[in-house]
């Protein structure tokens, strides 16, 4: 496990950066529906972007999506800041 | 003894868990859809068909015959292209010294971590200005700009692990820079370079969101773009998107399978000493 350590922490942080950000199979599956129950982040900005073209506050939603998925990432910035 | 036994047991039932949606989809798609009504774990009746997968493939509104060469272009060129460029710059990044080479690291980085939401709004008024919104160029451009970063940082790791001597060896016997990249390192990466364009090309073959905001006429939709228009609005036929998501999936199980040889070799782009 201690000698694993390297490559779980690569792998966790991958997997949590990458359901942070899921957006297609929640938008094929329900669009964020019924009434919101499956709304994530990215599927907010979407909307907000592209079906209302408030461009404001998408911004907002995607700034503060970018501010979750960098928390998750610093264990692999340390890790990578650390070896060189 | 019994204590292996217990832990391939619990190995084979999280294994063969993880097969059901799998079966359910392949099940769904040869079953006409009277059959599938009662669920298809139900085997009463039993009468296989290709027909779902003819019906996807000349589907009148969202035609994968269509949708599969189209999503071809584009993933075959938007994984070229960032893999010669990543290559390179990941070479650079594992072999010489230069200031800042910390920063730019974490940089790129940060930039895995970036979600693809975060940059759509200027990226789509950049595109809108170039004029190369709903074209394939633009797309391609885009999913380049997302590829090269993580590809980067994944051939500077191999490269890290590679040993330098061969390298100084060639240096001795007269070798430039340019010569000990094409000649030596290179082919030494081909299994990392198998391994990323593996990767890279599933993640752009099942994109979703670049394509949704990019492309917008319906002859130049792409593969996975198509399947969602195959569910009706009144009624939704399993068995035909079943059928096209199989057929979907084919293509990038495809490359893993060619590329097999490199892909478990290369994985190791992705350790960290």
């Amino acid at each position: 496990m201690p000698l694993l350590k390297p490559i779980t922490v690569v792998v966790m942080t991958m997997t949590l950066l990458w359901d942070l950000k899921i957006f297609d199979i929640v938008y094929v599956a329900t669009q964020g529906g019924p009434g919101g129950a499956s709304n994530v982040l990215a599927i907010q900005m979407y909307n907000y972007a592209f079906i209302e073209f408030d461009y404001g506050k998408a911004a907002v939603v995607a700034v503060l999506l970018t501010l979750f998925t960098v928390i998750a990432a610093l264990p692999l910035v340390k890790s990578v800041g650390e070896e060189s | 003894m019994r204590r292996r036994f217990w832990i391939s047991v619990i190995g084979w039932v999280f294994g063969l868990a993880w097969l059901i949606p799998f079966m359910g989809v392949f099940m769904t798609a040869i079953r006409p859809m009277d059959e599938l009504l009662s669920g298809w774990w139900n085997f009463e009746e039993f009468h296989p068909t290709l027909k779902n997968f003819a019906q996807a493939w000349n589907h009148p509104t969202a035609p994968l015959s269509r949708g599969i060469p189209n999503s071809l272009i584009v993933a075959i060129s938007a994984t070229v292209l960032p893999l010669i460029i990543a290559t390179m710059a990941g070479y650079y990044l594992a072999r010489y010294r230069f200031p800042f080479k910390k920063t730019l690291l974490v940089l790129i980085v940060i930039t895995l971590a970036l979600p693809l939401q975060m940059v759509a709004i200027p990226l789509y008024e950049m595109l809108l200005k170039m004029n190369l919104l709903d074209s394939y160029i633009g797309l391609v451009l885009l999913h380049t700009a997302w590829g090269t970063p993580w590809i980067t940082f994944f051939m500077r790791n191999f490269f890290t692990t590679l040993p330098h001597e061969i390298e100084e060896a060639a240096r001795i016997d007269g070798a430039g820079d340019i010569r000990i990249f094409f000649s030596i390192a290179l082919p030494l990466a081909l299994p990392a370079i198998g391994s990323a364009a593996a990767l890279q090309f599933t993640w752009v073959w099942s994109s979703f969101f670049l394509e949704l905001i990019t492309i917008y006429t319906p002859e130049k939709f792409l593969a996975t773009q198509r399947i969602p228009l195959m569910r009706g609005v009144y009624h939704v036929d399993w068995g035909v998107l079943s059928a096209a998501a199989i057929m979907v999936m084919m293509v990038p199980i495809g490359v893993y399978l060619i590329l097999q040889k490199y892909y478990v070799r290369g994985m190791i782009g992705w350790s960290m000493k």
